[in-house]
């Protein structure tokens, strides 16, 4: 028996009506330390605070509180919507749990302008899942979320599931969402164009550690952690003048099991030297607000786009 | 690796004319091309029309990047051509032509022979299609030695080759060379000898994917292999019998980046090595965009646009490839704001007449519930179907 340290000793601080992205490739930890942050998982070290609260070891009324000021909207809408109940059971459950509302007529209410919110029509409330395409069991989930009035809210790679045409209608509504309303996200994602329209911030994960996190246009432009800038090389871009030619990093992410010391990168990093296998990276901020795991100061180019798309 | 690289481009080198059933190409004729063809899926809410009349030409040694939202057609098409339509689908008319011969008119064996032969598919998740059970060397030499009378010749004539090649060959090989030439005079292989000559494909074929250590990989089991390693073997599986199709449904979509940009790499060094005409299936223009060479974008049922790639994205020109290519977001820009398709893919049970796109199209106008509108060409090599351009 062994363990998998999935998230092995992350700071991260989320601004009020900010969003910070999390990216990074499957199994790195991404799902695990949003889970761990709502205390749906619980951590074995460390501590989650809450607008200055420590929330890590809350119980009670406290904790039924914090799962009030926290929602979360997943990746598969057909998996987290229950097929056995409508749409308006579904969104005014949790109103009840909380004690939100003062009878049903008042929940019923609020489930029509919740669902008008999300740009559904209130007749949708008294049908069931399996009448809706993905995209609109998406709006279904993130009504449901923005039920219980939360302030903070995780979305778990909300738009993997679906077609462009509606992964674009639904990002516009999770922006406009948080304008109205004034949310803040934690918006988990391995899609690097998605990341870079909907965050402020993105934290960049490898191995169940952030190795870089930045203000969102600094990640994209001046990368200075070796997988991210491999991220950003790996990413397809839909433009026939900017293919790549060869020059890929090499192999795949190890196993979260039995992690050696050192960089956790090193064993694909173009760049790693013999004091990559000894050392442990400590954070080290290269630019006001980036910080980098990595023991060299790298320069690392990104190819310089054209201009800002209109 | 470059000794192994040489042999197995078909018609080139010392290996010409042993493949099976190898006519001279036409080299104006489309390797695969599909006409008119009609699919219909019967269920019990009603009939699916899945495919309404789907025309797509592909050449040999090109890839083309076949793209549309889920449920559009992609995969059907894909079934479609390698015969492996679920029982309830119903081929309604069209016809599938692979070097000119009709698929859809051949009698079941021809058509497994032909896929066994020349049709190869690779699907979106390795795990579902490896055996678990089996080494992933057995899982590949399986194609070659279940059917080893039709491959003895290829895999002969391919040993002696790589043989011959080599400056100072050993006492054992000059043996094996003489035993070769006998087993080719005598249209005979050994069980034993054509299991050996499979594995030694095999290793070339696992080499071809850059599979690094082939030798160990051979014998291991699919859990053994990351998702990336799993695809490349199903890569090699699939190109191992010189298909002269190659079907790739959504290869990288279930990969992490870093891991799909090593496989879209693959494919696109492998379009020079193989000579087939390859199909690139996805829902994702940027992907297409790095690999392809042509363009084919499919809404309900229907190919509606088909260009070249960088004309393509120069240039979209049917409303839907508009819409499309302002709602994807790039990871080199930065954008504020995002365009979208209203509305969501039709329901294809009762598809809506005439265009089926009208209902969402934001430049629909009288005629287009009224027909159905023809392929237009609008430039060479690039048509469309939309009345907005004719028809």
């Amino acid at each position: 028996m062994g363990y998998v340290k999935a998230v092995d000793g992350v700071s991260l601080k989320i601004a009020n009506g900010q969003t910070m992205g999390l990216v990074g490739e499957s199994g790195c930890g991404k799902t695990t330390l949003a889970r761990t942050l709502l205390r749906l998982t619980a951590p074995t070290g460390g501590r989650i605070f809450f607008s200055g609260k420590d929330m890590t070891k809350a119980k009670g009324r406290a904790l039924r509180e914090y799962r009030r000021l926290t929602a979360v909207v997943f990746q598969d809408p057909y998996a987290s919507l229950d097929p056995r109940q409508t749409v308006r059971s579904a969104i005014t459950e949790p109103m009840g749990i909380h004690h939100l509302v003062r009878s049903r007529q008042e929940a019923n209410q609020r489930a029509a302008d919740l669902i008008k919110l999300v740009g559904l029509n209130p007749d949708h409330l008294s049908r069931y899942p399996h009448e809706f395409s993905g995209g609109q069991r998406q709006r279904i989930a993130i009504a449901r979320a923005l039920a219980v009035t939360p302030e903070f809210l995780v979305l778990d790679e909300p738009t993997s599931s679906l077609d462009v045409s509606v992964q674009a209608q639904i990002l516009n509504l999770l922006k406009a969402l948080q304008r109205d309303l004034k949310l803040t996200y934690l918006f988990i994602s391995h899609n690097l164009s998605v990341i870079r329209f909907m965050c402020n911030r993105t934290a960049v994960m490898y191995l169940g550690r952030v190795v870089e996190v930045a203000d969102t246009s600094r990640i994209y432009e001046s990368p200075k952690h070796p997988y991210t800038h491999a991220l950003l090389a790996s990413a397809p871009i839909p433009d026939p003048a900017k293919r790549k030619k060869g020059g890929v990093i090499e192999g795949d992410v190890p196993s979260p099991v039995n992690i050696p010391p050192g960089c956790r990168f090193m064993s694909r990093c173009p760049y790693a030297t013999e004091r990559c296998a000894k050392e442990f990276p400590k954070p080290v901020q290269v630019r006001p607000g980036q910080w980098v795991e990595c023991l060299y100061d790298l320069d690392l180019k990104v190819e310089p786009s054209p201009g800002v798309r209109a | 690796m470059t000794e192994s690289e040489t042999h197995w481009t078909r018609g080139s080198g010392g290996n010409q004319g042993t493949y099976v059933q190898q006519q001279a190409p036409r080299p104006t004729e489309a390797a695969l091309s599909i006409r008119g063809l009609k699919v219909v899926f019967h269920t019990y809410a009603g009939d699916v029309q899945a495919l309404d009349g789907v025309d797509l030409e592909v050449q040999r040694g090109e890839i083309l990047g076949l793209v549309g939202e889920s449920g559009c057609g992609k995969s059907v098409t894909a079934l479609a051509v390698a015969g492996l339509l679920p029982i309830n689908a119903e081929v309604i008319s069209g016809e599938v032509l692979l070097d000119g011969k009709n698929l859809l008119k051949m009698k079941k064996e021809a058509v497994r022979l032909s896929r066994l032969n020349d049709i190869a598919l690779v699907f979106q998740d390795p795990m579902t299609y490896l055996n678990p059970v089996l080494t992933i060397g057995l899982q590949i030499t399986e194609a070659l030695t279940s059917d080893l009378k039709v491959f003895a010749e290829d895999l002969i004539a391919a040993r002696m080759t790589k043989l011959e090649a080599m400056m100072k060959r050993s006492l054992t090989e000059e043996q094996e060379l003489e035993s070769l030439r006998r087993a080719k005079q005598s249209h005979n292989l050994s069980n034993k000898e054509g299991k050996r000559l499979a594995s030694l494909r095999a290793l070339d074929y696992l080499r071809l994917v850059r599979l690094s250590e082939p030798e160990k990989v051979l014998k291991m089991y699919p859990f053994e292999l990351s998702g990336g390693m799993r695809q490349r073997a199903m890569i090699a599986m699939a190109l191992v019998r010189r298909p002269r199709v190659l079907l790739a449904d959504e290869i990288t979509t279930a990969l992490d980046v870093t891991v799909q940009a090593q496989i879209l790499e693959l494919l696109k060094d492998l379009r020079d090595k193989i000579d087939a005409a390859i199909v690139l299936i996805t829902h994702d223009l940027a992907v297409v965009s790095e690999v392809c060479d042509r363009v084919a974008v499919m809404y309900a049922g229907s190919v509606v646009e088909v260009a070249g790639l960088v004309e393509f994205f120069k240039n979209p020109s049917h409303p839907y490839s508009k819409g499309l290519m302002a709602a994807i977001l790039r990871p080199d820009l930065s954008s504020e704001t995002l365009e979208s398709i209203k509305g969501s893919v039709p329901d294809l049970i009762n598809p809506p007449s005439g265009c089926r796109f009208h209902p969402r199209c934001p430049y629909a106008y009288q005629k287009c519930p009224e027909s159905k509108p023809p392929m237009t060409e609008v430039s060479p090599g690039h048509a469309v179907t939309c009345f907005l351009y004719g028809g």
